[in-house]
């Protein structure tokens, strides 16, 4: 029985992607997360995907988890969704011009460092894979605190629009242009972005973190839809290989739900600390490979 | 002609199970206890 199964001429243990997308679901069951930052650089690392393969992969199976993420918040109704209206539009050019950028820099061909010759896509996207885990882990550690005041990016009065739900006003293009940065990281990296949309919300608008979290799921499955279809377009995305990880991670998420209830949120988030230290150090253990 | 049904397929065969996930487990998450959880969608 062949165990392998061929991506963009790799062949890739699909057994192993199971077992990621369960692990992965587990994570996400635990803690509401979509998975891509973890999903993306460990397809990558450890099992030789193509990064702009792993990266459209990771966002096709993100249509299914951020489907489901949408229509749970529509119930609970978190977030401020005319924020998510306004970021919309630039988060749609940002995908694309993500996508186009991940294209380019596979295109790009190797430079020589070390006397080996490195991918460009490997010096590019390996270190902003580090500071996007480094900051997951950091947004996780701490997440209680919150502020009472409208942030400085708040103070910014340029055609700006009440936010109902968080009791200020904001400017309208500003946060178009968070929706472009937000849109063009899911498109080069495939995750959808809320890590660092979280930080931007809460310490640069001066959110509410529940309001925080709420917010951006309509644009994370616009990105994923819009990413899906143009990295698709550009043969990089493998459909099997998306819903190995899709089929393993919504079944494991419910579980991962239930272990919430029975553990205490300090021993989860360190859990949560140390899977994705250890997603750094296999991203970072890839790269040391690349110079030996 | 085929590559735009291959990226249509990448788009709908997801968000079809994402939907029939929501379906089936629906009635677990309603079961669950507490606040719901913070969903940060990373």
């Amino acid at each position: 029985m062949d165990l392998t199964i061929s991506v963009d001429g790799h062949a890739v243990l699909w057994p192993g992607i199971v077992l990621l997308g369960l692990a992965v679901g587990y994570l996400a069951g635990m803690f509401g997360v979509g998975g891509g930052f973890i999903v993306t650089p460990l397809l990558s690392a450890v099992f030789g995907v193509p990064l702009q393969v792993a990266a459209g992969t990771s966002l096709a199976q993100m249509v299914g988890t951020a489907l489901v993420a949408f229509l749970r918040h529509q119930k609970v109704k978190q977030g401020e969704p005319r924020f998510d209206l306004l970021m919309l539009a630039g988060s749609v050019l940002g995908v694309d011009a993500g996508t186009r950028a991940v294209g380019a820099l596979a295109a790009a061909g190797s430079a020589r460092i070390a006397g080996r010759s490195i991918p460009w896509i490997h010096i590019i996207l390996d270190p902003l894979y580090i500071a996007f885990l480094v900051t997951a882990a950091v947004m996780f550690w701490w997440h209680g605190e919150e502020r009472r005041e409208p942030g400085p990016l708040a103070r910014v009065r340029w055609l700006a629009v009440d936010l109902p739900r968080v009791g200020f006003r904001a400017s309208a293009p500003l946060i178009a242009y968070v929706g472009f940065g937000l849109g063009f990281l899911s498109g080069l990296l495939g995750v959808g972005g809320g890590v660092a949309l979280l930080p931007v919300l809460v310490f640069g608008f001066g959110f509410p973190f529940r309001q925080a979290a709420g917010t951006g799921i309509l644009v994370v499955l616009t990105t994923a839809i819009v990413g899906t279809i143009v990295h698709a377009l550009e043969g990089n995305v493998h459909l099997g290989l998306a819903m190995m990880l899709l089929v393993g991670s919504s079944i494991s998420a419910q579980l991962g739900a239930v272990a919430t209830k029975k553990a205490p949120i300090d021993r989860l988030t360190k859990v949560f600390v140390v899977v994705v230290g250890a997603t750094i150090v296999a991203v970072g253990w890839s790269c040391v490979r690349q110079l030996r | 002609m085929s590559i735009i049904l291959y990226a249509a397929a990448c788009v709908v065969v997801p968000a079809l199970w994402g939907l029939a996930m929501y379906k089936v487990f629906g009635r677990v998450q309603r079961q669950r206890k507490g606040p719901p959880p913070i969903d940060y969608m990373i």
